[in-house]
């Protein structure tokens, strides 16, 4: 379910199948710099949203967490983590392109930051679902192994 | 007053005029007021268009999923929805089109999904497991069937419209 009044609602209502979050982590930057980081956050958000809908009655989607500094990125992760563990969301799942988060241990999926709008509708559209498919499981090896 | 031959007053004829014009101007001011409250009714519902899916020689006895983008109005919202179908062929060759939200939670659920299960429909999230034909199976968290999607068969081409529940 999304992060709207109504999923909010059923997610709480149906907490014990509930479990899981999922976070799209997008770097934020407005230089330079700023086209490649809006590519990664397109990639971010497809497979994200792609992920929820065929996994919607487990999953809540987040809304997006956004950082300038990673290190201050990481701190943010691991807040998201704590408070959702100890409401109940037993899995939490980051979806981000940014490799610097890798030497730290936190749950996070990388996706490549990839040009999506130089493709055509049905590249996109395969690359996409292949990246969801990838969340879905690890995902699902996740709930297996519980 | 009256001038020879005509039975309209000076009074009259002013009142007449004012009235039309009046009730002209009136109309200008109100008919779009209504237009505008009673808009959601006038416009046209998109749910009973059908949308072209695929090759009707494409269809196979083994269901595949096809991705199908649908146009989609939410009150005054309009966004493209993606949808996705299982398609596969009956033995007697009739076509079934079934929608892959599972009907504990609303997951996709896909055939063969399970690999020690590979004719049946398994939804990942909470282990629902339905038949090749959508029939839930009694014992797993779904309490009915997989909804079929209306389906028109045209110029060689599956089309497929809104989910219905069985």
């Amino acid at each position: 379910m999304r992060f709207d009044s109504q999923g909010a609602l059923r997610s709480i209502a149906e907490r014990q199948y509930v479990d899981t979050l999922i976070v799209p982590l997008a770097e934020l930057a407005f230089g330079e710099e700023m086209v490649r980081k809006a590519e990664s956050y397109e990639v971010i958000h497809a497979v994200t949203v792609e992920t929820e809908r065929q996994l919607s009655g487990r999953t809540m989607l987040s809304p997006t967490i956004s950082y300038v500094d990673v290190e201050a990125g990481v701190k943010l992760v691991e807040d998201v983590v704590s408070n959702a563990g100890s409401s109940g969301f037993s899995h939490v799942l980051f979806i981000a392109s940014d490799v610097r988060f890798k030497p730290y241990d936190l749950p996070i999926l990388f996706v490549p930051p990839l040009a999506l709008g130089s493709m055509s509708g049905d590249q996109a559209h395969t690359l996409v679902q292949n990246f969801a498919t990838q969340v879905i499981t690890e995902l699902s090896s996740r709930w297996m192994a519980t | 007053m009256a001038q020879n031959g005509s039975k309209v007053t000076r009074r009259q004829f002013l009142t007449y005029t004012l009235t039309g014009v009046g009730g002209f101007m009136a109309a200008t001011l109100i008919s779009p007021m209504v237009n505008f409250a009673i808009d959601p009714v006038l416009k046209k519902s998109g749910a009973g268009d059908k949308v072209k899916v695929i090759s009707l020689d494409d269809i196979t006895t083994e269901p595949q999923r096809v991705d199908y983008k649908k146009q989609t109005q939410d009150a005054w919202y309009e966004f493209e929805e993606t949808l996705s179908a299982w398609v596969y062929k009956t033995e007697s060759g009739e076509i079934v089109a079934l929608s892959p939200i599972c009907t504990h939670l609303g997951c996709q659920v896909a055939y063969a999904g399970d690999p020690t299960r590979p004719t049946e429909f398994f939804c990942p999230c909470h282990l629902g497991r339905y038949e090749k034909d959508g029939t839930n199976i009694p014992g797993t968290p779904p309490t009915a069937p997989l909804a079929r999607y209306e389906k028109e068969e045209k110029d060689g081409f599956l089309y497929l419209g809104s989910p219905v529940a069985q």
